[in-house]
């Protein structure tokens, strides 16, 4: 147990917070709205780009959950949207990505696209110490 | 900060403060994914005992106890709505063989800290807006490891798997809140996703999709795979009770 700092026990004298605890804290989050759009091309830019004050690509990460989810199964022909993903971009910023680039195939050659189709999520930077 | 409180550990990492929010305990159980057909999903669904009142979803952890089979994949919707999230449902890939899925499951769910103490003592921290970040009746959850990158490929012309390259131990919980229908990897292009919480017996963390629309590539110049975070924790008994 460590000598110094804060310890908290709870009512059976079980240590609940310690100075050697890994704790998991939130340093911002941010509500993303339902995103569909799509266009010809390869796209490359970010649709949100959050800057964090403390965000440390080696001591922090990004949860990104659903706010609303589908609640009946998943079918061949279902068209719930997905979640966004994200990319470091230096510094303390974090780029919120919803978008996919796919090649179509027209027998010579690949055409680009991207599409874009992401559920209310809710973005949540998280530090881990 | 210029108010509050914050307490740094040895190696000058903040373990907990007023400016932040910390993700704690809620409350844990067991349950079963069964199926009723081999050929078709399972389901496993739990209602929490005590709701949690946050605007975010909660993170719902789960490991495996006892699997029926070498592999278990799935999907997660979480029930209730936001300020008021009542239990959770989890869906689990078709196996196909013999035997019905009876997955024995431990769940843990947990939140940010959102509630006064239960006690008439101890230590409530307040944020700038009198919003509880932590009370002594909180355990706090202790991080083990996050998924962060993950390595495309295409075994079979129908399935594109993403693989995180972490494999859990037998006591790692994994976050499952975020996959409902996945990610944006694989928009417009998959007909099933799944977060694989195990693969011929090894509980390596991935995720596959069964494709549609075969021919298109979606993974151009291999700039395709982004990040995503899955949190896998710990969470032994002798702490983290009801």
């Amino acid at each position: 147990m460590a000598e110094y700092g804060l310890n908290v026990f709870d009512s059976h004298g079980v240590k609940t917070l310690g100075m050697e605890d890994f704790t998991i804290q939130r340093l911002g989050w941010k509500i993303i709205p339902a995103i569909t759009t799509g266009g010809v091309g390869v796209r490359s830019n970010y649709d949100i780009v959050m800057d964090v004050p403390g965000y440390d690509p080696a001591k922090c990460f990004v949860l990104i959950t659903p706010r609303k989810y589908a609640g009946y199964d998943q079918s061949i022909s279902d068209s719930w949207p997905v979640l966004p993903t994200y990319k470091d971009l230096g510094g303390t910023q974090i780029g919120i990505r919803t978008w996919l680039n796919y090649g179509v195939y027209d027998g010579h050659r690949y055409k680009y696209y991207w599409s874009a189709k992401t559920v209310e999520c809710v973005v949540e930077v998280m530090r881990v110490t | 900060m210029v108010y509050g409180l914050s307490a740094t550990n040895s190696v000058g990492d903040v373990v907990i403060s007023s400016d932040h929010k910390v993700l704690v305990f809620s409350e844990r159980g067991q349950f079963r994914i069964q199926s009723r057909y081999t050929d078709r999903p399972g389901y496993g669904a739990v209602n929490f005992a005590m709701p949690i009142l946050t605007q975010e979803p909660p993170q719902i952890f789960l490991r495996i106890i006892t699997p029926s089979h070498p592999s278990l994949s799935l999907y997660t919707t979480i029930l209730g709505v936001p300020g008021k999230w009542t239990g959770f449902k989890v869906t689990s890939g078709a196996m196909g063989g013999k035997y019905l899925q009876n997955h024995l499951m431990e769940y843990v769910s947990c939140k940010y800290a959102d509630q006064r103490s239960s006690s008439a003592y101890g230590m409530e921290i307040y944020d700038e807006n009198a919003n509880v970040d932590f009370s002594s009746s909180d355990r706090v959850v202790r991080y083990s490891r996050f998924t962060k990158s993950w390595s495309y490929s295409q075994s079979v012309n129908y399935f594109d798997s993403w693989d995180s390259g972490l494999i859990m131990d037998v006591d790692d919980y994994l976050s499952v809140s975020s996959m409902d229908r996945g990610m944006s990897w694989f928009v417009n292009h998959a007909q099933y996703a799944s977060l694989h919480m195990m693969t011929g017996n090894e509980r390596k963390v991935r995720v596959s999709v069964q494709r549609s629309t075969l021919g298109d590539s979606i993974n151009i110049d291999n700039l395709g795979v982004t990040y995503f975070s899955i949190p896998i924790c710990k969470f032994p008994i002798d702490r983290y009770y009801n």
